[in-house]
């Protein structure tokens, strides 16, 4: 699915990062849309494991995205999100996101001026 | 993933849930100082539930209103002689609705359709980084 020359070891990654901050960014917002619902237990995404194992490996395609469910105590009504964690998750899920595409940016403008085109 | 922009969506169903919750604070609270007379039902305290969305992604979908709950209809029956609705024993009967719940429940509403409108202003942040990929 890649283009030999374009897309190498490093966006591939890159973009699995945003994909896997992007799952994490809905796990977020579902979280605080159910902060009083009872019997909700909180999500929480994990891929950076999985994505430096894929690493490892040499092929970052291979990464997945996993989601758990929250083991924190639960509350009267039997929920368990704990909305200023999320909140602050949420910020700073958002700063990564930005981190991850300003380097991909910067990868393809490296691109574009080996290309020429810039 | 679902939906193009679909965290959007996530936000813009909690902020529906909250709607709904303060819709219903907002009329128990109208209908707290209501009077009927003894035969009649008196004013029953709204009750909103709630429920987790999934959308088959695992990372949930939000949250849904999907009915309501009311309070006894029997109410709290007050002796209040001199009210016109007063039965033959000065009886009248008022709704069972706790003004300090009603607050309580009303701050918990607000705050919580408040964290959403943050989530949502966080996922646009987010959608509007990712929208520049390649400029």
């Amino acid at each position: 699915m890649s283009i030999t020359g374009i897309s190498d070891a490093v966006t591939a990654a890159l973009h699995q990062a945003i994909n896997g901050l992007d799952a994490r960014q809905q796990a977020i917002s579902s979280n605080i849309a159910n902060l009083e619902t009872p019997n909700y237990l909180a999500k929480e995404v994990d891929f950076e494991s999985s994505l430096r194992a894929a690493l490892d490996d040499g092929d970052p395609s291979k990464a997945t995205v996993s989601v758990s469910q929250s083991l924190a105590a639960t509350r009267l009504n039997g929920n368990n999100v704990n909305i200023d964690f999320e909140l602050l998750a949420s910020s700073e899920n958002v700063m990564r996101q930005k981190l991850a595409v300003q380097a991909l940016n910067a990868k393809y403008q490296l691109l574009r001026t080996a290309i020429g085109n810039t | 993933m679902s939906a193009i922009f679909g965290i959007l969506d996530v936000a813009k169903s909690g902020m529906g849930v909250y709607k709904t919750w303060l819709n219903a604070v907002a009329d128990n609270i109208a209908n707290i100082d209501d009077v009927t007379d003894t035969s009649t039902p008196a004013f029953q305290e709204r009750f909103v539930q709630v429920q987790a969305v999934e959308d088959g992604t695992g990372f949930g979908h939000g949250a849904a209103v999907v009915g309501a709950e009311f309070g006894d209809p029997n109410g709290r029956v007050t002796y209040d002689p001199n009210h016109p609705l007063a039965d033959a024993n000065g009886l009248v009967r008022r709704p069972d609705v706790d003004l300090t719940d009603q607050m309580v429940y009303l701050q918990l509403a607000q705050r919580g359709y408040q964290a959403n409108v943050q989530a949502f202003e966080r996922a646009r942040d987010a959608y509007e980084s990712i929208l520049t990929i390649g400029k």
